[in-house]
């Protein structure tokens, strides 16, 4: 398969003239990374906005007209779709993994820079049509974002029509596209590490991504052969997923299909997805403690081992989220039991990251502030996921709102404390701008109290049997007339931390243009991408010549050094042999 | 380097990079050899035809005691032109070995020769599929994408039931898996493209031998997967 590889246009590398070429067709992993996470964002807020008229909706029924039952269906779906994949996956992979990767394992570019950019570029088309389908006649689906057959395409859905087959051409668009950027990030971290960068030497940030960019790989062809599998059955007429039905009075074209195939399809991509999301919020979460506790990450190899198993094992699970599908109650048993095992390695990362934190030399700078906030709502998640793993205690709960309480906290919340955390981290390097400390310890407390106050009560309305993805509760005997005070001051919260968010990005926009200058290094961080040449890194990253790594990552505060950090292209001194741990 | 031994090593203990593990080349300036790519990728394409064969089993019914299958499954007499389309990809993809073998012994015009005959063959087989999609539309199984989209009026699932693809899913699976199948060949095709281009410019460009190798290697595979999905039309 002959692309064009680096050595093709190098020369030593292919250095575009125009402003166009350097920013919009850019070949240049930093740039499209930009690209990537500023698309991320924007479709992301897309999203928020969503969620607080979904919110305005719960706390305030009957108060906007314009909120009828559809639209509120069309919300949850678009904003938990969008939430996960084109935000969480579009920025951690296409983001973070553009951006880091060749910086930290000492490359130039990734292996494959025009294979990169067209990733991006259909990715953006894939934003495209899925912002489309907002348009269309009858809007965007309104199916949930699992999109199960047969409802999300008969009739009386919202969007059954238009809405989604734009949905599903739009995720087999993104696959496409993130097929093309996980090829590259793989490749590039086998094949492109300068010399003494081994894969243990690799930062934790690295780790999460190269894992998590492997199970994209083999998750996303799940999704891929669902929707096209749903769009023949749409388009085509065939009974892949329709049984026979009779819609409206009316039987319908189909056959003998089977909705449980599916879901069993969407939730082999589902459940790896969490971690596809999780797995490098992990990685880059221990890198944040680390350098900001100026400690070595505690147990590094077992760090990396468990992000391997949580990666192997979270093909095995998928089913938890079918308990009440009516599946074989075998199987129930043993994807419990597999849901369960996973809580192993997970809590020894988090045991590690505590002992991290403990007896570090610590610096609340507003990066570890996120990073704590996330030991507690990921700790949170973590836990009432216990709860939902088993069969017997998930039977009552689901489908209410303590499902959606606990994977906010899980997969909502605290992947989007490290990415908040991370801007802050890395903004510096990217920009070589600091921020404002004080509208960042700001941005952090309003944040982390909020989605506390937003989420926490949801469990509870989850015990008191509130279902999901209801429009209203109306005349419901088992639910107290509290819930809808809690339904109030959640909806309250949820406005005030939308709001929030505009201190982070006019702390982003004012820093770009005013903020102190950063200069090398300013968080005496070890590990590679920090010692490039030029802050901003220029096109090629490391100058004439690449680096050569000596050290992992993590040598904070060795006894005998001259500084607190000894970055990873500082060969040896004299006589240094061993460290303590 | 094992994947234990990598995986152990203990990077704290080890400064310098005369180490037992710190095997790295410089490959400053190096050009970077696509097998890997590829190799990652066909596990993408494995990945992506072992869901689909997992999906035609269970809606086969194979699960019959775990509740799927709805009974409807029949058996499909595959239509002759299968075998012949399957036929041209065999050899197709004995071309594409020949040409690997050529370019690596440097024989330029067997090379272009085997090249440009594989291709053909690939070309060939694409429009033997196409074919096989109009026989099989012609005998009343329709692909009816036009009363999907495009009427704008009242619902396309309503449209009367002998338009669509109805009746045996087997015949369903059979256009998915010819549709998808077929896309890879295409993208085959664009990467044989690139090769053909090289491989008649006026110097022999680097690297060449190596792109016309692992051509081949995704056209056996290919056809490894064509194969196997053969196999499971026939097992209906
Ligand atoms: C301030 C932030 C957020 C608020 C206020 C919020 C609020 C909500 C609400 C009210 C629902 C619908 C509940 C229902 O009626 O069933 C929902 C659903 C959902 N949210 Fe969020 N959300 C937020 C952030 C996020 C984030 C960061 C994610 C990323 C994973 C996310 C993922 C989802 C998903 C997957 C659903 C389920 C959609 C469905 O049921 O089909 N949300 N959210
Ligand atoms: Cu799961």
């Amino acid at each position: 398969m002959a692309t064009v590889t680096i050595a093709d246009d190098l020369t030593p590398l292919h250095h575009p003239k125009t402003w166009i070429g350097k920013y919009v067709w850019s070949l240049d992993h930093k740039v499209i990374a930009i690209q990537y996470s500023l698309t991320a964002i924007a479709i992301g807020l897309v999203a928020l906005v969503l969620s607080a008229l979904m919110r305005l909706q719960l706390g305030f029924p009957g108060t906007f007209d314009f909120i009828q039952p559809e639209q509120y269906l069309q919300y949850v779906t678009m904003h938990g779709m969008i939430m996960v994949v084109y935000l969480l996956t579009a920025l951690l992979l296409g983001g973070f993994g553009n951006y880091l990767i060749p910086l930290m394992v000492g490359a130039r570019d990734m292996v494959f820079p025009f294979v990169n950019m067209l990733s991006y570029w259909v990715y953006l088309l894939a934003v495209l049509v899925l912002v489309a389908s907002f348009f269309v006649p009858g809007g965007p689906t309104g199916g949930g974002w699992t999109l199960y057959p047969p409802q999300t395409i008969t009739e009386g859905t919202p969007g059954h029509q238009y809405g989604i087959v734009l949905m599903l051409v739009s995720l087999a668009l993104f696959i496409v596209g993130f097929t093309m950027g996980g090829l590259n990030y793989v490749t590039t971290v086998l094949q492109a590490r300068c010399k003494g960068m081994t894969m243990m030497r690799m930062p934790c940030s690295i780790w999460g991504i190269f894992v998590a960019s492997i199970m994209a790989l083999l998750a996303f062809p799940a999704l891929f052969v669902a929707a096209i599998m749903m769009l023949f059955d749409r388009l085509a007429g065939t009974s892949f997923f329709m049984p026979a039905i009779v819609s409206m009075g009316q039987q319908l074209g189909h056959e003998g299909g089977s909705p449980i195939l599916f879901q069993h399809l969407f939730w082999f991509f589902g459940h790896p997805e969490v971690y596809i999301v999780a797995l490098p919020a992990f990685g880059i979460v221990s890198d944040l403690i680390s350098v900001h506790a100026r400690k070595n990450i505690f147990g590094y190899r077992m760090m990396v081992w468990a992000i391997v198993i949580i990666g192997a094992l979270s093909f095995f699970v998928w089913a938890h989220h079918m308990y009440v599908s009516g599946m074989n109650p075998y199987f129930g048993y043993f994807f419990a039991t597999s849901t369960l095992v996973i809580a192993i390695p997970t809590a020894i990362k988090v045991y590690n990251w505590l002992l991290t934190l403990w007896r570090g030399d610590i610096h609340l700078r507003v990066p570890l502030l996120f990073a704590i906030g996330f030991l507690f709502t990921f700790i949170h998640g973590g836990l009432t996921g216990l709860f939902l793993g088993n069969v017997s205690v998930d039977v009552p709960l689901s489908d209410t709102f303590f499902v959606v309480g606990h994977f906010h906290m899980v997969m909502g919340v605290s992947p989007i404390l490290v990415i908040f955390g991370a801007i802050y981290h890395w903004f510096p390097l990217i920009t070589g701008r600091m921020w404002n400390v004080t509208l960042g310890k700001l941005h952090f407390w309003i944040t982390l109290l909020g989605v506390y106050s937003i989420f926490l009560p949801m469990h509870y309305l989850g015990f008191l049997g509130v279902p999901r993805r209801y429009y209203a509760l109306g005349e419901t005997a088992f639910i107290p007339a509290s819930a809808h005070g809690a339904n109030e001051s959640i909806t309250i919260a949820a406005l005030i931390v939308a709001a929030a968010q505009t201190i982070f990005f006019a702390n982003m926009i004012w820093s770009l243009f005013r903020g102190p200058r950063a200069g090398h290094n300013p968080w005496g961080a070890a590990s590679l991408e920090w010692q490039t040449p030029d802050v901003p890194p220029a096109h090629g990253n490391w100058g004439p010549r690449l680096p050569v790594v000596y050290r992992w990552a993590y040598d904070y505060s060795v006894p005998g050094a001259a500084r607190d950090f000894i970055p990873q292209n500082e060969p040896p001194a004299d006589g240094e042999r061993h460290h303590p741990t | 380097m094992s994947v234990i031994g990598t995986l152990t090593e203990k990077p704290w203990l080890t400064p310098g990079i005369d180490a037992a593990a710190i095997d790295r080349p410089d490959n400053d300036g190096r050009p970077f050899d696509p097998g890997i790519f590829l190799g990652v990728f066909l596990g993408v394409v494995t990945a992506l035809f072992l869901l689909i064969a997992s999906a035609y089993l269970m809606r086969m019914g194979v699960h019959g005691p775990l509740g799927h299958g709805a009974g409807d499954w029949g058996a499909i007499t595959e239509p002759p032109l299968l075998w012949a389309n399957t036929a041209i990809l065999v050899l197709s993809s004995l071309a594409f070995q020949g040409a690997g073998i050529a370019a690596g012994r440097g024989a330029r015009r067997a090379m272009r020769i085997t090249l440009i005959v594989g291709g053909a063959l690939g070309i060939a087989f694409l429009v033997g599929q196409v074919v096989l999609w109009r026989e099989l539309q012609a005998s009343g199984y329709f692909l009816a994408i036009h009363s999907g989209l495009c009427t704008v009026s009242g619902d396309p699932l309503a449209q009367p039931a002998d338009l669509f693809i109805s009746g045996n899913p087997a015949i369903a699976f059979l256009y998915l898996i010819m549709a998808v199948h077929g896309l890879h060949i295409v993208g085959g095709l664009v990467a044989w493209g690139r090769a053909i281009r090289r491989a008649f410019a006026g110097t022999v460009p680097a690297g060449l031998a190596r792109s016309v190798t692992l051509c081949a290697r995704y056209w056996h595979f290919l056809l490894l997967v064509w194969l196997a999905m053969f196999g499971l039309l026939l097992m209906t």
